[in-house]
């Protein structure tokens, strides 16, 4: 069982930047009480779900409130005019 | 009058590809030209390249692209600016180029830039080796950009650039790793030359909109922030 403490919250950013599985740099990581949370955007729920995993199975016992989204990657509406 | 369409921060890998290619069907009716942010791949391999050129390749408008820290991780620069080029996506370092267009003629400069921070909270090329290397990396580079920025002979000057030349753009970033996001010194580059716009990619958490102390127009076009394939931006 893990322990949630700074040093935990450390160590899965430095892996989920570190780790060759995931690379991403814009995932937030914080605690409230006994809940890690992540947060920010991939480009899959495949992706998503990898990291959700991951976590888990690599810090057994930590709750995972995952907020992480898909990113969007519609076609834009509008146009901005620099001038 | 020349449409600019910009996204940073694609991350490709086989895992997503042809994840933006139904937004990109309708480009050329779009935007003149594409620039990308940096950060094109997840580990900068040559196989994460060839994903971006299978995605970002033939679209029917100029593509031109700078590389993004990720892009450097696996130690394969060279390599993944081969396989880029070979699928011609122009690939800026330091460097400009003029695109002739219908609507006048576009000069781009790029670089991927570099940490240190922003004024009042920036390092300095002081004390030990690794420190000093850090922030000349910096300087040097900024330098450099500044030049290509200058040299540029067109109708609109834009900098592209991976890491953000202001910290207006980082705003939701925590602004204890600012320093880790982009320099003051690539903002100094930007206003140096009559630079139209300033594109730029890195901070995933970061906000859209900022103005470097020179009045230049900085946009913060990672995807995360963006929201959508790529932004569109008029200059006329
Ligand atoms: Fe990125
Ligand atoms: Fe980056």
């Amino acid at each position: 069982m893990t322990r949630l403490d700074e040093y935990t919250e450390s160590q899965i950013q430095t892996m989920l930047t570190e780790d060759p599985s995931v690379a991403e740099q814009g995932i937030s990581v914080s605690r409230r009480e006994n809940t890690l949370i992540l947060s920010g955007e991939v480009l899959s729920a495949e992706r998503r779900e990898h990291i959700k995993q991951l976590v888990a199975s690599r810090f057994p016992g930590v709750n995972i409130r995952c907020e992480i989204a898909v990113s969007r990657t519609g076609e834009p509406e509008d146009v901005e005019e620099v001038s | 009058m020349i449409r600019v369409a910009a996204v940073g921060d694609v991350h490709m890998d086989a895992d997503v590809l042809g994840r933006y290619r139904p937004a990109l069907e309708h480009l050329p009716s779009k935007a003149d030209v594409l620039l990308l942010a940096g950060d094109l791949t997840r580990h900068g391999t040559t196989e994460e390249a060839e994903c971006v050129a299978r995605e970002f390749a033939d679209l029917g408008v100029p593509v031109i692209t700078v590389l993004g820290n990720h892009d450097y991780h696996s130690d394969q620069v060279e390599g993944v600016v081969k396989v880029l080029k070979n699928a011609g996506i122009q690939v800026l370092e330091c460097a400009g180029t003029v695109l002739e267009l219908p609507g006048g003629r576009l000069g781009v400069a790029g670089t991927k830039g570099f940490g240190g921070g922003f004024a009042g909270r920036c390092a300095s090329e002081f004390g030990e080796p690794e420190m000093k290397a850090f922030v000349r990396h910096t300087r040097q580079t900024a330098e450099r950009f500044g030049q290509a920025l200058r040299s540029l002979e067109a109708d609109w000057v834009i900098a592209l650039t991976h890491y953000a030349p202001v910290p207006d753009t980082l705003l939701g970033e925590p602004p204890e790793i600012y320093p880790f996001l982009g320099s003051y010194q690539l903002g100094q580059a930007i206003d140096s030359a009559p630079t139209a716009l300033a594109i730029h990619g890195h901070a995933h958490c970061g906000t859209e909109r900022g103005t470097t102390p020179g009045g230049v127009r900085v946009r913060n076009v990672a995807q995360p922030v963006i929201r959508q394939a790529y932004s569109v931006f008029q200059l006329s």
